[in-house]
């Protein structure tokens, strides 16, 4: 089976020849670019200009060599742009080391730190010195009386409005035609499972627009306001949703939504709250999906999300990412025995917060292991990493990590 | 008492602006300032971190009940001041250096004060130096937390930075934040780590009687 029938075999629930491995297909199984120039030395493979797609978390582009070196089946829509030098301008990374980014995302020097603007010249994310990712610098609604009008405009304003490729190079006249052509491409030229990563945040968008605290609060004390612009919100991405699966739809596999609903401890909302305040709104948007494309819908959720899985399953997604599991509630074990014919378990192959960073490359091995015999049985798991392997990883440690996770053959 | 009852209540439920009205009322009527304090909003905050700890309140709902607290609260701090009433220690609170991260460590520190602490929030990207001078301007604990691996290590630099300033024994330190671990902060020389808001009440009020 080719990478493409081997992930969805997955999503169906159906055992694979080998596990599914995804690096790279989304902003949470990427690499620091800080990290990854190691690992390229590591696997002796020739020096390359690093290239940093995501700016905010300041991930680099998997070069296919080390794709094919570890048999990833997934690779990111946004992959078959930007492949122009030209939209790509020269940065140097926290550590000195020289990158290229993005040609809209080119950060600017002020005091002792680095920022990103809007369009209309606000700094609307900042870097200190001393650290390694950009942060929101600007919450439109977290002071102001909140125009829920004005929402696009305010959106636009947000950190997390800035887009990795294609970004603005499939807006104008010719943007259509051209992310068409750049999908199509991409489709015609890999075996891999293509991820349209897209949003369709509620939760996020509130936060990125009122703050994280004000908006969880609103959700508590205003439900009206908070109802009013999650409708909004979802009135955009419905409409967003008719165009994009208009023009892609028929050359990705996966489409990524994205909703920080957790916490380590606990989901951060009620399942009560999320019913009241999401799972319609979740629900629509997976239908619509459904009705545009024969795509999957993966949700991106951080966190222990455990309370809000059966909500999360009726709402309509067909994958969860990336089951955080040194969570409590999010034991491989329980969430497979509990879950696990309901929905795909896209991660959780191996810890990022403590082991990946700081432990053997034996423990490593062990621990991927054990994880992958638990969240294999009956299909529906797709490896990745926790999270973004962070710039401390050491390259022996991802290497561990994902040969063990290529090793581990099922029988058909 | 009825009213101190509905304060109670108020705080709990999240009703910051009936919250107000009652400390009002209730001062009106010649009710202590300190009894307001004590029996209405530390005693509701108390329950509140009950509650969210048994999983019956979720944080939108404890963030609502702190900002009713403090509301509540800003209207009784120029009588708990004409009343002597003291706080029950000082605690400067910040994220550490390089990290920006402020939510969780906004929601310890308004745990904190809704149970009689005074609070010094020194913000985010908090250097060292920062910490050493809260401490030299009187505060009894230090509570540092910090949401990045890459950034949990400036914990232990801040340790290092107080007990090279001569000040580790006039000041007890707590840590948190989702990286942090009991080990971590055993490792790195902290007095106590809490996992959560609510926990980090009785974990100050522990590491201040010992």
């Amino acid at each position: 089976m080719n990478s493409r029938d081997r992930v969805l075999t997955a999503l169906n629930h159906e055992e694979t020849d080998r596990v599914p491995i995804d690096l790279s297909s989304r902003r949470s199984s990427g690499i620091a670019a800080l990290a990854y120039p190691r690992l390229r030395a590591y696997l002796g493979l020739e020096t390359k200009p690093i290239r940093v797609y995501d700016i905010i978390q300041q991930l680099a582009i998997v070069d296919s060599d080390v794709l094919d070196r570890f048999d990833v089946d997934t690779i990111e829509l946004g992959r078959g742009f930007a492949l122009d030098d030209a939209d790509w301008a020269d940065w140097t990374l926290p550590d000195g080391s020289p990158c290229q980014v993005p040609i809209w995302t080119l950060p600017e020097r002020v005091d002792n730190g680095w920022v990103l603007r809007s369009r209309t010249g606000r700094v609307i994310a900042r870097m200190p010195d001393g650290a390694l990712y950009f942060e929101s610098a600007y919450f439109p609604w977290a002071e102001n009386d909140a125009d829920h009008g004005a929402l696009p405009e305010a959106m636009a304003e947000c950190m997390w409005s800035i887009p990795s490729p294609p970004g603005p190079l499939v807006e104008g006249p010719d943007g259509d035609r051209l992310l068409v052509e750049g999908a199509r491409r991409l489709r015609e030229g890999s075996d891999r499972a293509i991820v349209g990563v897209y949003g369709c945040n509620l939760l996020e968008w509130g936060q990125y627009l009122y703050r994280n605290d004000n908006f969880l609060a609103l959700l508590a004390a205003e439900p009206d306001h908070a109802h009013d612009v999650l409708e909004r919100l979802t009135q955009l991405h419905l409409a967003g949703l008719e165009k994009y699966l208009g023009l892609v739809g028929p050359y990705i596999d996966i489409i990524g939504f994205s909703d920080d609903l957790g916490m380590q401890t606990g989901p951060m909302i009620s399942p009560r709250m999320y019913r009241e305040f999401f799972k319609p709104r979740h629900g629509r948007m997976c239908q619509r999906v459904k009705e545009l494309a024969d795509v999957k819908i993966m949700l991106h959720s951080c966190g222990d999300i455990r309370l809000l899985l059966p909500d999360l399953i009726a709402a309509g997604f067909d994958a969860v990412n990336p089951v955080q599991i040194s969570c409590k509630g999010m034991d491989a074990t329980g969430l497979k025995r509990d879950f696990g014919k309901d929905i795909t378990f896209w991660g959780g192959g191996c810890d990022t917060q403590w082991l990946l960073s700081h432990g053997t490359p034996e423990a490593v091995a062990e621990h991927v292991k054990q994880q992958v015999e638990i969240m294999r049985q009956g299909g529906g798991f797709v490896f990745q990493q926790v999270h973004n392997i962070l710039a401390d990883v050491p390259p022996e440690n991802i290497v561990a990590m994902l040969d063990t996770a290529r090793g581990l053959v099922q029988v058909s | 008492m009825a009213l101190i009852e509905e304060l109670r209540e108020a705080v709990v439920d999240g009703q910051a602006k009936l919250a107000v009205a009652k400390v009002t009322e209730g001062l009106d009527e010649g009710l202590e300032a300190g009894t307001l304090l004590r029996e209405g909003l530390i005693s509701g905050m108390a329950q509140v971190g009950k509650l969210y700890e048994e999983g019956e309140i979720f944080v939108p709902e404890m963030l609502v009940a702190a900002r009713a607290m403090t509301a509540a609260l800003g209207v009784l701090k120029p009588h708990l001041i004409e009343e002597g009433v003291a706080s029950s220690g000082k605690v400067a609170i910040g994220t550490t250096q390089g990290d920006l991260h402020d939510i969780g460590k906004n929601l310890v520190a308004m745990m904190l004060e809704g149970s009689g602490y005074e609070i010094v929030d020194l913000g985010v990207d908090v250097p060292a130096d920062k910490f050493i001078e809260a401490i030299k301007d009187g505060a009894n604990v230090v509570a540092m937390s910090a949401l990045l691996t890459t950034t949990m290590t400036n914990m232990q630099v801040a340790i290092e930075a107080i007990k090279a300033a001569g000040l580790r024994d006039k000041v007890r330190i707590i840590v948190g934040g989702a990286p942090i671990t009991k080990s971590y902060a055993d490792e790195i020389g902290a007095d106590g780590y809490a996992e959560d808001a609510s926990s980090a009440v009785r974990l100050v009020k522990e590491v201040l009687a010992a």
